[in-house]
C-alpha cells in the first residue's frame, strides 16, 4: 500500500514536469525558434525583432494625436495630445495643422522604429552566416502602409542566400490587424468640421459607422476626441482648438 | 454713497447694495463700459483691444508650434515669416483645398504652407479633382472623387467602377439598391462551383480562387446552397457578419452568404433555395438583440451583427449574435441607439437662474454604453433638445448651442428680446436699470454666463451693473407723522427680490448657491435701512 503511494505521487511529479515543460516550450518557442535549427523565416524573423517596438510607438502615436513628439498640444491627463486644428483667435473656426493625417503617422511610425528594423536586419544576416549561408543584402528601405484593418510593415530589401541553392527575397514584412485607418479618416473628417464650421457633430457618425464610439471632452478652450472601435478596441485621441468663445463677458 | 442725496435729515434713506457697490457714478460708469463691450461684440466680432490689433502678425509658426496663426509678433517662432495683415491675405498662410493624391481626399480650409509642407497638393479653388461622383464597390456605393473610388476598390480588389454623371448620394446609393444578385454558377476544376454576386460581376470576370476570373450562369434569387442548381455547396450551421449590413447570415459549405441566420430554418431547404427578403425573414419587426434563434437584426432598432465574444452571448448555431446596441439613462429609460438628450447640473431651470458653476451636457446612447459630452464651461454653450415620433418609438436629439445672451441687455423692446431667431433672452417686466428707467422692463439671459470671479476684475464690473440704488423720500406731516413722497415702490414688499433676481440674471452675481448648492452669498449682499442691517 505504501509502495503504491509513493509510486502514484513520483507519477504525478513526472507528470506535472513534462506539462509544465510543454508549457515553456510553447511560450518561448516563437521567441528562440530563429536561432535554433530549422528554417529561419525572414519575415516572422522581423515580425518578432521589430513587433514590441511597433506596438510600442503605436500606441504613444495613437495616445498623442498621430505625433510622437508633439509640440502644439494640450495636457489631457498626463498625456500630450496634438491639436490637429488650431485658432490662437477667440470667435474663429479652426485652421488645419495636418491635412494628410495617414500619411503622417506612416511617416512617423517609420521614423520611430527604422533604426531598430535596421538593427534587426542586421542581426537576421549574422544568423544567415551563421548557419553558412553566404548573404547578400542591401541596406533597403522601411515602408508602413496603414490601410483599412491592416497595418503593413514591408522590408524592402533584397536579401539573397546561397548554401546549396540560392533564395532571393525581394521584400518582406508582416501585416497587423487595426482598424487605425478608419479612426484617422474620421479624425480627418472631424477636422474638416471644425475648420468650417468651428464644431462638429459626433452622432452623425454613428448612422455610418456602427462600431464607432465618439467621446468628446470639453475643456477650457479645447476639445478632446477619443475615437475608439468598439469591436477591436483599436483608439486614437487628438485635439482641436475651434470657435472658442471666452468665458463671461470677456472683459478680463 | 452720493452724500448729495441723503443730506436732508427728515429724509430716511433706504440703500439696497451689494459689497461692490461705492457709488452713483462707479454704477454709471460701469454702465458706459458694459454697453461700449457690447459695441465691440457687434461690430468687431471679437474682443480685442486696440492696442492687440496693431500689433497682430500673421505668423507662418508660433512659438507653440501652430501654423498660420495671427497673433501678436513676440508670440511668433524664431526665423518664422510675419506679416502685418490677416493669414487670409497672405500668400503662404492663404487658406485653400489640400488634395491627398495617394487618398484621393481634399480637405477644405488647409493653409498653402500646412498642405505642401505635408506633401499635399495645395489649391485656391476646388479643383476637378476634387468632384464628386459615385464609386460602384460590388453590392456597395461611395460618392467620392475618382482617385478615391480607385484607391477604395484596390482595397477590396475589385476593378474601378465609376460614375460621374450621378451627383447625389443619395442617387449613388439606389443605383446599387436595384442590382439583381442571385448564384452564379460556374465551372472551376471540374466541379460546379458556385458564388452568391451581382449579375454584372457574373457575367463580367468573377474572381473564383485568388485572381484567377471565370464568367458563370447567373440564377436571380437563388442561393448557391439551392439543389435545383447541382453546385458542391449546401448548407451548414456557420454564420457571419456581412459588410454594409446589420443582420446575421447563414453561410453555406463554399463560403457564400446565405439568408439571415433563422435557427429554426437551419433544416428547411426552401430556406437554402432562395433569397429572402428581409421583411420575410424572422421577427422583421423587433431589433432581435441576444436572441439565440433569430439574426434578424435591426440597426435602426439597437441592435447589429456582432462575434460572440464581443456581445457576450450566445447564438444556438455559429459564432454571431444580433448584439443590444440601446440603452438606460440616468433615469431608467430605454434610449435608442444614436439617441443623445440633455442634462444640467441645474435641478430647477428656469430664466437667469443657474447656479455657479453649473453646465450643460449632452449624453449620447452609443454602443450600449452612454456618452457624456460637455457643453462649453461657464455656460457658453446651452444644451437644446427635441424629438420626433418613430415607429419605435420618440426618438430624442440633443445639440449644444452656442448661448446668444451677449446681446440680451442692450434690448429695449420685449418682441427683440424675445426673438429666439437672435438671441436667447428673457424678458423681465416691472424693472430697470439706471440708464433706462423708461423702458418698463428688462432684457436678460435666459442662461446667465458663468465668470471667472475668482481671478478677474470682471465680475465688479459685470455684477455692479445689477446694482440698484433706491432713495426714498418721506415728509413729516404737521402734526406729527410721515409720510413716503418719493421712490415708494422700494418700500413694497418682495423689490429687493425683484431686484436681487435681477443681479443674479446677469451673471453669476448677487445671492446665488453653486452647482453642488453650497451657498455663495454670505456678506455680498446687504439691505441697509439709515446704515443699518436689517
Amino acid at each position: 500500500m505504501y509502495l503504491t503511494k509513493k509510486g502514484q505521487i513520483a507519477i504525478f511529479v513526472i507528470v506535472a514536469i513534462v506539462i509544465v515543460g510543454f508549457l515553456v516550450v510553447l511560450l518561448v518557442y516563437p521567441r528562440i525558434q530563429p536561432y535554433i535549427g530549422g528554417e529561419v523565416n525572414p519575415s516572422a524573423y522581423m515580425k518578432q525583432c521589430v513587433g514590441q517596438d511597433v506596438d510600442k510607438v503605436l500606441a504613444v502615436l495613437r495616445e498623442q494625436g498621430g505625433y510622437y513628439s508633439p509640440d502644439n498640444y494640450v495636457l489631457y491627463k498626463g498625456e500630450k495630445i496634438q491639436y490637429l486644428c488650431y485658432t490662437a483667435e477667440n470667435y474663429k473656426p479652426c485652421i488645419v495643422q495636418q491635412p494628410l493625417l495617414v500619411r503622417h503617422v506612416e511617416l512617423e511610425l517609420k521614423s520611430k522604429i527604422e533604426p531598430k528594423a535596421r538593427q534587426c536586419m542586421q542581426q537576421l544576416v549574422s544568423i544567415y552566416e551563421r548557419r553558412g549561408y553566404d548573404v547578400k543584402s542591401n541596406a533597403g528601405e522601411l515602408n508602413v502602409i496603414i490601410i483599412p484593418s491592416n497595418i503593413k510593415i514591408e522590408f524592402n530589401s533584397p536579401l539573397e542566400l546561397r548554401k546549396e541553392g540560392t533564395q532571393v527575397f525581394r521584400k518582406f514584412g508582416y501585416s497587423k490587424d487595426s482598424e487605425l485607418y478608419d479612426l484617422l479618416l474620421t479624425a480627418t473628417s472631424i477636422v474638416q468640421f471644425e475648420s468650417t464650421l468651428g464644431d462638429s457633430e459626433t452622432s452623425l457618425y454613428l448612422q455610418f459607422y456602427p462600431d464607432l464610439k465618439i467621446e468628446k471632452i470639453k475643456r477650457d478652450a479645447d476639445t478632446i476626441y477619443i475615437l475608439s472601435n468598439v469591436v477591436s478596441n483599436d483608439k486614437f485621441v487628438f485635439a482641436t482648438r475651434s470657435l472658442v468663445w471666452p468665458q463671461g463677458y470677456g472683459l478680463s | 454713497m452720493n452724500k448729495g442725496l441723503i443730506n436732508n435729515k427728515d429724509n430716511r434713506n433706504i440703500v439696497i447694495t451689494n459689497n461692490y457697490m461705492k457709488s452713483n457714478w462707479f454704477l454709471l460708469e460701469m454702465v458706459f463700459i458694459f454697453g461700449l463691450l457690447i459695441l465691440i461684440i457687434n461690430f468687431n466680432g471679437s474682443l480685442v483691444s486696440a492696442q492687440g490689433i496693431n500689433a497682430t502678425v500673421c505668423c507662418e509658426k508660433t512659438t507653440t508650434g501652430a501654423f498660420c496663426q495671427n497673433v501678436p509678433a513676440d508670440e511668433c517662432a524664431e526665423g518664422a515669416r510675419q506679416v502685418p495683415t490677416s493669414c487670409d491675405s497672405t500668400s503662404y498662410c492663404r487658406p485653400g483645398t489640400c488634395i491627398d493624391s495617394n487618398e484621393g481626399t481634399c480637405l477644405d480650409n488647409t493653409p498653402q504652407l500646412v498642405c505642401n509642407a505635408n506633401g499635399g497638393i495645395w489649391s485656391a479653388e476646388s479643383p476637378a479633382q476634387c468632384e464628386l461622383g459615385c464609386c460602384i464597390l460590388g453590392d456597395q456605393a461611395a460618392f467620392v472623387t475618382l482617385v478615391r473610388c480607385k484607391k477604395l476598390s484596390s482595397f477590396l480588389g475589385l476593378k474601378a467602377n465609376y460614375d460621374n454623371t450621378i451627383n447625389s448620394e443619395l442617387a449613388c446609393i439606389a443605383s446599387v439598391q436595384n442590382q439583381d444578385k442571385g448564384a452564379c454558377v460556374y465551372e472551376f476544376e471540374f466541379e460546379k462551383n458556385c458564388k452568391f454576386t451581382t449579375r454584372a460581376e457574373c457575367a463580367g470576370s468573377t474572381d473564383v480562387n485568388n485572381g484567377t476570373t471565370a464568367s458563370g450562369n447567373f440564377y436571380k434569387d437563388k442561393l448557391c446552397s439551392a439543389e435545383e442548381l447541382g453546385t458542391i455547396c449546401g448548407p451548414s450551421t456557420k454564420t457571419t457578419c456581412l459588410p454594409g449590413k446589420d443582420e446575421v447570415y447563414f453561410l453555406d459549405t463554399c463560403g457564400n452568404a446565405a439568408n439571415v441566420y433563422d435557427a429554426s430554418k437551419i433544416k428547411d431547404k426552401e430556406y437554402w433555395t432562395n433569397v429572402k427578403r428581409k421583411d420575410a425573414s424572422c421577427n422583421p419587426n423587433s431589433a432581435n438583440a441576444g436572441s439565440s434563434g433569430c439574426g434578424n437584426c435591426n440597426y435602426l432598432l439597437g441592435s447589429f451583427c456582432r462575434s460572440s465574444s464581443v456581445a457576450n452571448d450566445r447564438a444556438s448555431y455559429g459564432d454571431y449574435i444580433c448584439a443590444d446596441l440601446n440603452c438606460e439613462d440616468e433615469s431608467g429609460k430605454k434610449r435608442l441607439h444614436g439617441e443623445s438628450w440633455c442634462i444640467s447640473d441645474d435641478k430647477r431651470q428656469s430664466d437667469g437662474k443657474n447656479s455657479v458653476g453649473s453646465r450643460f451636457y449632452r449624453r449620447i446612447c452609443m454602443n450600449n454604453e452612454v456618452v457624456t459630452e460637455n457643453c462649453d464651461d461657464f455656460r457658453a454653450e446651452e444644451c437644446i433638445e427635441s424629438s420626433i415620433s418613430t415607429s419605435a418609438g420618440s426618438f430624442s436629439q440633443a445639440a449644444c448651442r452656442v448661448n446668444r445672451w451677449q446681446d440680451c441687455i442692450a434690448q429695449t423692446e420685449k418682441e427683440d428680446c424675445e426673438n429666439t431667431d437672435r438671441r436667447d433672452c428673457f424678458w423681465k417686466e416691472g424693472v430697470t436699470l439706471p440708464a433706462n428707467e423708461s423702458i418698463g422692463g428688462i432684457c436678460l439671459p435666459k442662461n446667465s454666463p458663468g465668470l471667472a470671479f475668482w481671478n478677474s476684475e470682471e465680475s465688479k464690473v459685470v455684477c455692479g451693473v445689477g446694482n440698484r440704488v433706491c432713495v426714498v423720500k418721506f415728509e413729516k406731516g404737521l402734526f406729527g407723522g410721515e409720510k413716503c413722497v418719493s421712490n415708494c415702490e422700494c418700500l413694497e414688499p418682495g423689490w429687493e427680490a425683484k431686484y436681487g433676481e435681477v443681479c443674479s440674471a446677469l451673471a453669476d452675481c448677487g445671492a446665488k448657491v453653486n452647482y453642488l448648492n453650497k451657498k455663495g452669498f454670505k456678506d455680498s449682499i446687504k439691505v441697509l435701512i439709515d446704515g443699518k442691517k436689517r
